[in-house]
């Protein structure tokens, strides 16, 4: 299995990289060679699905940037690879894209596993890897750009809601992730925030199932039968990934479970994630992103023409009319890297990382993002986003101002 | 502007009613609206009366709260900074007239319900949904409002079954009214709310019995905390075998998936000895032809739509094993007694399919509609709900074995296949066109594999890589029970599902992965054969 996926994973990485190599009219074009930007984001197994949204936005957005005379005078360059949604590649394509091809910077990752195996090769090189998604926090690299939210802005302003009049005063929790760092962390960080809020162990309950499980039968049963103890309204708090959570979400309708008697926070749900449901069954359950693709602001009816314009112009498979935080996430990173290279002058990680510091934009969801001057924490708005019966997301709450990001969260170590 | 919205409204209430108690019943929709979109209202207050708007005698009050409140669920309400609202849809409609207005501002958005509004809200369309002329709807709006039995506005309910006809939603309704007489102070009525609560065992009925107990207001009564007891020991009786009983289904239904996967394996690797790493792509193909289909049957036949899946069994079967022969001709048959080269060659055909699929139609997860036959479930015991895809999975796997086992054991077909792959020099002696033999059973152990795919549209995310996760499992299956015996794989497959299923709800689906790999390599270790064990002279 590991070396299957890891051969499928060299050969495609193979075929993809060969497949980009430079045009010959832009080097012709260009008096320099352009920059290099390396695209670390599968195309192929569990993460596929996801992360090639990613892949494509980069490109876009690398148009973008070219169209408007790229930076410093030369034309950026986005080097493809795909790592296969199989953690070790990551680690070694990072390598040979910082290596090989001599990428200015890398974006990419999904899953923190993925960050996680990137991390000491962005390290050893001193390059830096921007990393478009929200995640567990409890990390803080100066080789790593963090363009989404620790869970402090993000999962705890949601479970607060949960637990308030408007949520229907929650009580007792069913953590479920997939059995990695993120849900680990984020549930460990969970358990240490309820205890400041008096919630008994009794009343909180953590399961993981392995990567790509899709049957949720005992889980769900044991979600109801957890529901009907005594002690107040029961939601759950879902952190599987990929694949599992439209089978978590279509086990839980099948057996009877709406988001009125049960809701489902599910953190790392996302539109594409809904694509393959009938959401009508789904409405009300949960979902807390810095972005949901219904906010009603200029930027974002741009964001949203320009992507639909990029996927019909480039034939691609994605759905035009679907865009998720984090795509977002990516498209400020590129940016926001331009941003700082123009200001640097230069694209070496140490000039480019002292000029990120302060560098603010106005994101699609209205709100003018700005980089930590300290942690590379990018500074977000935050909103909370109920399923519609459209495959997507209405929003239901989100905060006023960017909020501050505190990448080492107090709750996590009294648990 | 204000003035002539007014004069037209009630120019046109004149128009439709006739009469001045029109004119009136439409002055207080306005007012309703405006309760409800006031920024500093009570929703949930507005909400109470605007169904009790509802439920009034007029049919265009009734009509009209009905839109309102559907509306407010599906969050196309949108209220104007005006005190107005209206409905956002592909023709927007005025709130108050239903008449079609031009859209909304986009500076207004619609009006998106919390959790705890949608519980209202699920009730206030149930409550709705109880004067409605067609049975169904009327036992599904009890059932609902039985659920949610704390949220429900007495005085419509009684009202209800009052009117009530039919015995079922009337004692459903009655069943609502009773627990909520667990607040009651009167013991005599909450003795009777105790027992109509127990004489529906469910895990809801269990969760309101024991919020019941914990009150102070039933501890200081002895007889009453008793009774409740006593039917909390019931209902747990109840559940408990409902339970096991579940336990059972997702087994059973675990190894209906692992046999239908493991069925063309056990035909390929385990008759012919060709190890095949592309059997999960057979699957995958198979599931993309069922949504090739049911993209066919939606565009040409909509009214057959719930019968795709019927349809796609043929084509499935069909379209893999083709590609199954074609892959035999090109590849394998170059390469039997060959191992280590057949691994290698069938490893990169499948990594070959996955891209091809993935270029023709992108990595995403494909969408299926599925058949309104497999939506949902039953509840068959309290505590124990069987949900009809699974039911579905189970029995078709159950007659593609029958099927298979006929067609091995019983067709001419079948007999050349087992001479063929037993000794095949003695077969070929006798005459037996061994090369065809071999690619018609290629095709069959390919073939089965696309039917695998069609029952995992309905349970699984299909996408192109969805093959590679059921390859191991189809292996573990395969060599459990027994190279070459298709007994051997269902007794195999069953056992692997079950045993998976009972460690599951105890140590977690991690652990018990785990749990099921070790035992296979236990029990290889003792019988290397498998389970059932070809016997032969060779």
């Amino acid at each position: 299995m590991k070396r299957r996926t890891f051969l499928s994973a060299v050969g495609s990485g193979l075929v993809t990289a060969a497949g980009t190599t430079l045009p010959k009219a832009a080097l012709a074009a260009g008096s320099t060679e352009p920059i290099k930007l390396g695209l670390l984001f599968s195309q192929s197994g569990t993460m596929a699905n996801n992360e090639s949204l990613l892949k494509d936005t980069a490109l876009m957005t690398i148009d973008q940037v070219n169209a408007k005379g790229g930076v410093l005078g030369r034309q950026v360059q986005g080097v493809v690879v795909d790592p296969a949604s199989d953690w070790p590649m990551y680690a070694q394509l990072s390598k040979q894209l910082i290596q090989r091809d001599k990428c200015a910077a890398l974006f990419g990752c999904w899953t923190s596993v993925s960050r996680k195996s990137v991390l000491p090769v962005v390290e050893a090189n001193d390059s830096l890897l921007f990393y478009p998604l929200h995640f567990e926090g409890e990390e803080q690299s100066k080789n790593v750009v963090y363009l989404n939210s620790p869970p402090s802005s993000s999962v705890l302003p949601a479970i607060d809601y949960l637990m308030g009049d408007q949520g229907g005063n929650a009580k007792r929790f069913y953590m479920i992730g997939s059995d990695y760092v993120w849900p680990r962390t984020i549930n460990k960080m969970l358990k240490g925030y309820f205890k400041t809020k008096n919630i008994p162990d009794s009343a909180l309950r953590e399961r993981y199932v392995p990567f790509g499980q899709s049957n949720f039968q005992t889980i769900v049963r044991e979600i109801k039968d957890f529901a009907a103890q005594p002690g107040g309204q029961a939601i759950v708090v879902m952190t599987v990934v990929g694949d599992s959570i439209p089978a978590m979400f279509k086990e839980a309708v099948n057996q009877g479970i709406r988001a009125t008697d049960i809701p489902i926070l599910g953190l790392d749900v996302v539109d594409s994630d809904l694509e393959g449901l009938d959401t009508k069954p789904l409405v009300g359950n949960l979902s807390c992103w810095c972005y949901f693709q219904n906010v009603d602001t200029p930027q974002n009816t741009q964001f949203k023409n320009d992507w639909k314009n990029y996927v019909a112009a480039h034939a691609l498979k994605h759905r035009p009319d679907m865009v998720i935080d984090p795509m977002v996430s990516t498209y400020l990173g590129i940016n926001l890297w331009a941003q700082a290279v123009t200001k640097a002058k230069s694209t070496s990680t140490d000039a480019v990382r002292k000029a990120l510091a302060g560098q603010s934009m106005i994101d699609p969801a209205g709100y003018k993002v700005t980089m930590d001057a300290s942690s590379q924490y990018l500074w977000r708005g935050d909103m909370i986003g109920s399923i519609n019966a459209n495959q997507g997301f209405d929003i239901l709450w989100k905060s006023k101002d960017i909020v501050k990001p505190v990448p080492f969260n107090p709750f996590t170590g009294k648990a | 502007m204000m003035k002539g919205r007014w004069l037209l409204q009630a120019v046109l209430c004149w128009l439709v009613a006739g009469t001045s108690a029109g004119a009136w019943a439409s002055a207080s929709h306005t007012a309703l609206l405006a309760a409800f979109c006031a920024s500093d209202s009570n929703k949930s207050v507005a909400l109470e009366r605007i169904v009790d708007a509802g439920v009034s005698d007029t049919a265009r009050d009734q009509a009209w709260a009905r839109q309102i409140v559907d509306a407010i669920r599906n969050s196309a309400l949108v209220c104007d900074t005006g005190g107005g609202a209206t409905i956002k849809g592909a023709q927007p409609l005025d709130a108050d007239t239903l008449k079609a207005v031009a859209s909304p501002a986009a500076s207004d958005s619609p009006y998106v319900p919390s959790i705890v509004m949608m519980r209202k809200l699920a009730v206030a369309s149930a409550e709705l949904d109880l004067f409605s002329a067609q049975r169904d709807t009327r036992v599904a709006a009890a059932t609902q409002i039985d659920k949610f039995f704390g949220l429900l506005d007495p005085e419509i309910v009684s009202q209800a079954i009052k009117h009530e006809r039919d015995p079922d939603v009337a004692s459903l309704l009655t069943l609502a009214m009773a627990k909520r007489g667990l607040g009651s102070s009167d013991r005599v009525e909450r003795l009777a709310a105790i027992k109509a609560v127990a004489e529906v065992p469910s895990e809801t009925a269990r969760t309101t019995l024991a919020n019941f107990v914990a009150q102070d207001s039933a501890r200081s009564d002895p007889q009453v905390l008793a009774a409740a007891q006593g039917a909390i020991k019931h209902i747990d009786t109840a559940l408990s075998f409902g339970h096991a009983f579940s336990i059972l289904f997702s087994g059973l239904s675990y190894a209906g998936v692992l046999l239908l996967t493991a069925l063309g394996l056990s035909i390929v690797f385990g008759l012919m000895g060709v190890i095949n790493l592309a059997h999960g792509e057979f699957i995958m193909i198979g599931a993309y032809s069922t949504y090739l289909v049911e993209r066919f049957v939606q565009a040409h036949m909509p009214a057959y739509f719930d019968a795709y899946i019927f349809v796609a069994i043929p084509v499935a079967f069909l379209i893999s094993a083709v590609c199954g022969m074609l892959l035999e001709f090109f590849v394998i048959r170059f390469l039997y007694r060959r191992p280590l080269e057949t691994l290698l060659a069938t490893w990169a055909v499948s990594i070959a399919l996955i891209k091809l699929v993935q270029v023709l139609f992108g990595s995403q997860n494909v969408e299926f509609v599925t058949p309104g036959f497999l939506n949902g479930g039953m509840q068959v015991s309290p505590g124990f709900f069987v949900t009809y895809n699974r039911v579905f999975a189970i029995v078709l796997a159950l007659l593609i074995f029958l099927a298979t086992f006929a067609v091995v054991r019983l067709t001419k077909l079948g007999l050349l296949m087992r001479a063929t792959t037993q000794l095949r020099d003695m077969a070929r002696c006798l005459g037996v066109a061994a090369e065809r033999v071999d690619r018609l059973a290629f095709g069959l152990g390919a073939g089965l594999a696309g039917l695998a795919g069609v029952v995992l549209t309905q349970i699984a995310s299909v996408n192109p890589s969805m093959g590679t996760g059921f390859v191991v499992d189809s292996f573990m299956v395969v060599v459990l029970g027994g190279a070459g015996s298709l007994l051997g794989t269902v007794v195999s497959s069953l056992a692997l599902g079950e045993i998976n299923q009972f460690i599951e709800p105890f140590y977690g689906a991690v652990a018990a992965k785990v749990a099921v790999l070790l035992l296979i390599v236990l029990i290889i270790q003792k019988r290397p054969q498998g389970l059932f064990a070809l016997k032969t002279r060779v």
